[in-house]
């Protein structure tokens, strides 16, 4: 038998287990950072602090959304922003007792937010799971990647194509469930991101307007579950490793990771985002800051090692939702960031011109993509602190 | 539309079925195509071959899950279309490297007649349920979809001496399994 036997050979494997494959690759079932779960947390938690008061419908999703996210008040300048852009859709669809309602989007032409209302039929308590004490208790997961699945293929299916190989481009998506604050158990928040990144970070995205005006999605979701740890073999695996540093190998921890079906019924809903793409770029001349960066350790590029070294940043441009970054490309590198993973406690800041701090955090494949936790107003905008200490101070707009 | 409602065109014998099916797999079948192939003219060819092939097939077949249908489809026409261009020249892109990493679990055994073909499938789909499932996809987003080292790291998570290690280890627990069942 020859190596291409074996290639060919695969194409007959069982169905569920290529959609499965074709899953993961869309990024369903993308792992969470430790920092980013303890985000999420976090969000909810302030969510619920939030929210025990009556919620202004009338201000808007996205205002009470936001503000969810950051410990101070939202600045003057931050809503009339969030107003000026967000698009209230009202899109709602019933299938099977389960009726989810698009609310609203909004867009700054390289990150979507589509925010979506639950509700479950009248006995089903959603909210419970909202606020689990440990991340290893039940938690809502949107999409349903069981065997029995009704439908199995991206959540976001841009009218173009989610994926161009040619054109160094590809969707992707994640969310947050979060309280809606109306009073019933049956009823939740998701809020939903959509990114365009690059596959190869080396090459450049030959896609100039992501979320354009001609640009329309259909945004597919599909089974609600809930996801949790097998909390008896956590123990058994403990108890066998008891006293010992270990890792739980793939095999050993078959069956640790659960979900169960809430509901395996599908809604579609068609979206077209109004953004006004606004951005700044920082970088005018050369800059160099302290970055990560990557090589192979060997021919075989079996490993990896990272250093501390100086990179240049060729360019930051800023949007209300983050920034993406573009460094010069260093010899045999396969991976430059800007978070030193040296002080837990170091961040990236947008720094405004009242000494306001807007968190940035680092995300995207190539962890050059910045996510702002709450909206920047470019015209207000003074500069970018990196971790480094190195400030990129915005042009006078 | 939904895939029962383009399965219905294709037996209808509409020609929306391909316009339907184009819209909604596409670029899943491009991305397939481009990842075994490299090149856009010989991907688009191949993506055009899928739908004639779903034509001619549908009926009389009416596939469970359409994306898997023709994902298998693209794939085993685009291996088909590498294999023949390879045949004048060695063609570059994943497949190459894929095929290199796989040697390692081969021996010299023929598998051409049908029923070998379909005894592969059971060691290789047996092999495939007895890993848990992240190791799978990884797996199969490697020797299945082709997709490069750095892409199975970028969505999975993992670092990319991760990745490779996982791999390594489960291609030797598949050579492993097929010399079990001798092969």
């Amino acid at each position: 038998m020859k190596a291409i036997d074996l290639l060919v050979g695969f194409n007959s494997v069982k169905d569920s287990y290529v959609i499965s494959a074709e899953e993961f690759r869309q990024g369903k079932r993308k792992r969470l950072s430790t920092r980013k779960m303890w985000l999420i947390a976090a969000v909810i938690a302030l969510t619920l602090l939030l929210v025990g008061c009556a919620v202004a419908y009338a201000n808007g999703w996205f205002q009470q959304i936001f503000s969810a996210r950051s410990e101070t008040p939202l600045s003057s300048e931050q809503i009339q922003y969030i107003q000026n852009n967000e698009q209230i859709v009202g899109q709602s669809q019933t299938k099977n007792d389960w009726t989810v309602d698009l609310k609203s989007t909004i867009c700054d032409g390289r990150t979507g937010y589509l925010v979506f209302q639950i509700t479950a039929p009248d006995d089903v308590d959603l909210e419970q799971y909202l606020n689990p004490p440990t991340l290893d208790d039940k938690r809502l997961s949107m999409g349903n990647d069981s065997a029995s699945r009704k439908a199995a293929y991206s959540l976001a299916v841009a009218s173009i194509g989610t994926v161009d190989s040619e054109r160094n481009y590809w969707y992707l998506d994640s969310g947050d469930w979060i309280a809606d604050g109306d009073g019933q158990p049956n009823t939740v928040l998701f809020c939903m991101t959509i990114r365009c990144e690059k596959m190869d970070p080396n090459k450049p995205m030959l896609l100039e307007d992501p979320f354009g005006k001609d640009v329309s999605f259909r945004i597919r979701l599909m089974g609600i579950t809930l996801e949790y740890k097998n909390q008896e073999l956590q123990r058994e695996i403990e108890e066998k490793y008891a006293g010992q540093t270990y890792i739980v190998d793939g095999e050993e921890a078959a069956g640790l990771f659960c979900s169960d079906i809430l509901t395996d019924e599908e809604w579609n809903f068609d979206v077209t985002f109004d953004s006004d793409n606004q951005f700044i770029e920082l970088i005018t001349k050369p800059v160099f800051a302290q970055a990560k960066v990557w090589r192979y350790a060997d021919e075989k590029q079996w490993e990896t090692e990272d250093s501390l070294e100086e990179v240049q940043i060729s360019s930051f441009r800023v949007t209300p939702f983050g920034a993406n970054i573009t460094f010069v490309p260093k010899s045999d590198t396969i991976g430059i960031s800007l978070d030193l993973w040296q002080d837990t406690d170091d961040e990236i800041y947008a720094v405004m011109k009242d000494e306001s701090r807007i968190k940035l955090d680092l995300t995207g494949a190539d962890a050059t993509i910045l996510q702002a936790q709450t909206p920047i107003v470019l015209s207000q905008l003074d500069y970018i602190l990196l971790e480094d200490g190195t400030k990129l101070f915005a042009p006078n707009i | 539309m939904e895939d029962q409602g383009i399965i219905a065109l294709f037996f209808k014998r509409s020609e929306q079925a391909i316009e339907e099916t184009g819209k909604k797999y596409g670029g899943y079948c491009y991305s397939i195509a481009y990842n075994i192939l490299s090149n856009r003219e010989d991907s688009e060819e191949s993506v055009s071959d899928t739908y004639l092939t779903a034509w001619n097939t549908i009926p009389p077949r009416r596939p469970n899950f359409l994306n898997a249908f023709l994902a298998k489809m693209t794939r085993h026409i685009s291996i088909d279309r590498w294999r023949k261009r390879s045949a004048q020249k060695r063609g570059g892109g994943e497949i190459i490297l894929a095929l290199d990493e796989l040697e390692e679990c081969v021996d010299t055994h023929n598998v051409e007649t049908e029923l070998a073909k379909k005894e592969l499938t059971r060691v290789l789909n047996a092999f495939l349920s007895s890993l848990p499932e992240t190791e799978r996809n990884v797996f199969l987003c490697r020797y299945w979809y082709l997709d490069s080292i750095q892409i199975i790291s970028e969505v999975s998570g993992f670092s990319q001496s991760k990745v490779t290690s996982m791999l390594h280890r489960l291609r030797g627990k598949l050579r492993k399994k097929l010399s079990e069942e001798g092969y």
